[in-house]
Formats: C-alpha cells, sequence, structure tokens
C-alpha cells in the first residue's frame, strides 16, 4: 500500500502552535549539529591561555 | 603571599568555570546566529566572534548573573556593529524577498520550518530578534529585555506583532489559520502587510545606514 510522502522538513503539530514548533525546530536543527572545526580550535586556544596561566602561578 | 596565591587559584577556577559555561551555551549561540544572519558561515564567524570577545571580557562578567543573557548581548551588539560594515549584507529587496517566500498550496496541515525561515527574513528586525531570542532559543521575556535593552512590555508588543505578521506572511492569517475572508482580501492583506513589514526595514537601514536583511546574491 502506498503510503503519502511527507514533505521536506515539515512540523507536525498536533493541536500546537506551528510557528511555535518550527521556531523552535530551527533552534534545535543547529543546536543539534556537531561543533565544526573552528570552534574546537578556539576552544583549544582558551585551554592554552588557562594552562599557561595556571603554570606561571 | 598565601592570599595572593589563593587569589590566583580562584581566577584559574572562575576561568575554568567561564570557560564550561561557554562551551555549553555554544549550541544556542550557534543557532541564535544562523537565524541572526542566515548564512551558516557568516553565523559561525558571528558565534566564534562572540566567543572571543567575551573571553576577553571575562573580568567583566559578574558570575552568577545571567550568563545566557551576557552572551546574546555581546552577540547581538556584535551582530549590528558588523552588519554595519560588512558589504556582504544587503538591504532587502522587495523582489527578491518576494521571490524568496514560496509556499507550497499543497501543504494544509502543517508548516514548512524552510518557509518560517524565510519569511522570518521578511520581518523588521526588532520582531525578528524577539522570535528568535523568545520563540527560538526559548529565553524569558526578562532575559531578552536585557538582551536587546527595552522593556519587557516592548518584548511582548513586538513577539505579538511579529508572530502575527510571520503567519500572515506563511499563510495569511495572523492566527496561522485561513481565515474566511474572499481569497483576494487575503492578497491583498498579506501584500500591504509585506509592504509595511519591508518598508520600515528600508526605513531603519536607511536611517542607520545599515542593512536589515542578508540576501544571498
Amino acid at each position: 500500500m502506498a503510503t503519502a510522502k511527507k514533505p521536506r522538513n515539515q512540523v507536525e503539530v498536533a493541536g500546537g502552535d506551528p510557528i511555535a514548533a518550527a521556531l523552535r525546530q530551527m533552534h534545535d536543527s543547529v543546536a543539534s549539529e556537531d561543533l565544526p572545526d573552528d570552534f574546537l580550535r578556539l576552544l583549544g586556544e582558551i585551554d592554552a591561555r588557562i594552562a599557561v596561566k595556571k603554570a606561571k602561578h | 603571599m598565601a592570599k595572593k596565591i589563593s587569589t590566583a587559584t580562584e581566577g584559574d577556577e572562575a576561568d575554568k568555570h567561564f570557560r564550561d559555561d561557554l562551551v555549553a551555551l555554544l549550541p544556542s549561540l550557534r543557532a541564535f546566529a544562523r537565524g541572526l544572519c542566515r548564512h551558516r558561515e557568516m553565523a559561525d564567524d558571528l558565534a566564534q566572534d562572540t566567543m572571543m570577545r567575551a573571553w576577553a571580557a571575562r573580568d567583566s562578567y559578574t558570575p552568577g548573573s545571567n550568563f545566557r543573557a551576557w552572551m546574546f548581548m555581546i552577540m547581538r551588539n556584535q551582530f549590528y556593529t558588523t552588519l554595519r560594515k560588512n558589504s556582504r549584507m544587503a538591504s532587502l529587496d522587495p523582489e527578491v524577498a518576494e521571490r524568496v517566500l514560496v509556499v507550497d498550496p499543497a501543504q494544509q496541515d502543517g508548516i514548512n520550518v524552510d518557509d518560517v525561515a524565510k519569511a522570518l527574513q521578511k520581518l523588521p528586525a526588532e520582531q525578528r530578534e524577539v522570535l528568535l531570542l523568545v520563540g527560538a532559543s526559548g529565553v524569558s521575556y526578562e532575559e531578552a529585555s536585557q538582551i536587546i535593552g527595552c522593556a519587557m512590555g516592548t518584548v511582548k508588543s513586538r513577539l505579538a506583532r511579529g508572530r502575527a505578521a510571520l503567519a500572515l506572511l506563511i499563510d495569511g492569517s495572523p492566527d496561522g489559520k485561513l481565515p474566511g475572508l474572499p481569497r483576494s482580501r487575503i492578497k491583498s492583506a498579506n501584500r500591504d502587510e509585506a509592504d509595511d513589514s519591508m518598508a520600515s526595514v528600508q526605513r531603519k537601514a536607511s536611517t542607520a545606514k545599515m542593512a536589515t536583511i542578508a540576501v544571498q546574491a
């Protein structure tokens, strides 16, 4: 039996606010991404600065 | 001497806590930046810039106060500063904006996230940022008022107006459901609202000499 194809990126809302759900999904889809390497490199720089400061003490 | 060592250790601990809080907030920062910039690369540039500015200014942060509001405020300020300088941002072209908002008439029972994202870019910046903060990021009215630097009542009214404009742009009704209006009247209302939004956006862009919406060439 053929099933209806769900349109891509469509929010299903059961009695809720579809706009609120879509806004939340926009946020969650980015927030759930893995951190890109650039961010990890910057965090590494911060860690290095913390280590250097600690070593001075 | 002992006091000096103790202060230094406390400073190390404070840095470590600040770093950990920063890491925990990065997903939300990236999401807010994506909503503001729309372009992935520009959004990540903004988030990284915010990260490093916050780190450089960490001594001005009061531990125990609202870290998220503090970070979002830095990002928002940085966004508008960059917007004024960045030639890659263009002011809203109504014709381009009209073309990018494509609603599939077959979508009767749900709402497409891409359509909401596109419609969001047509709103005045002041409404868009409130929708992103309260609607998408889940910050409270109070936090949003701190981040934006306005009264809580202003946040609420911008949110209500933004939400109504968004619904109107997406499906022709302020409450997100098609009203029993003749189709021609819905189109007219839709167009008026869009025109009002765009006129407002263009006035702001002109006055502040800054763009309000990034439009991909």
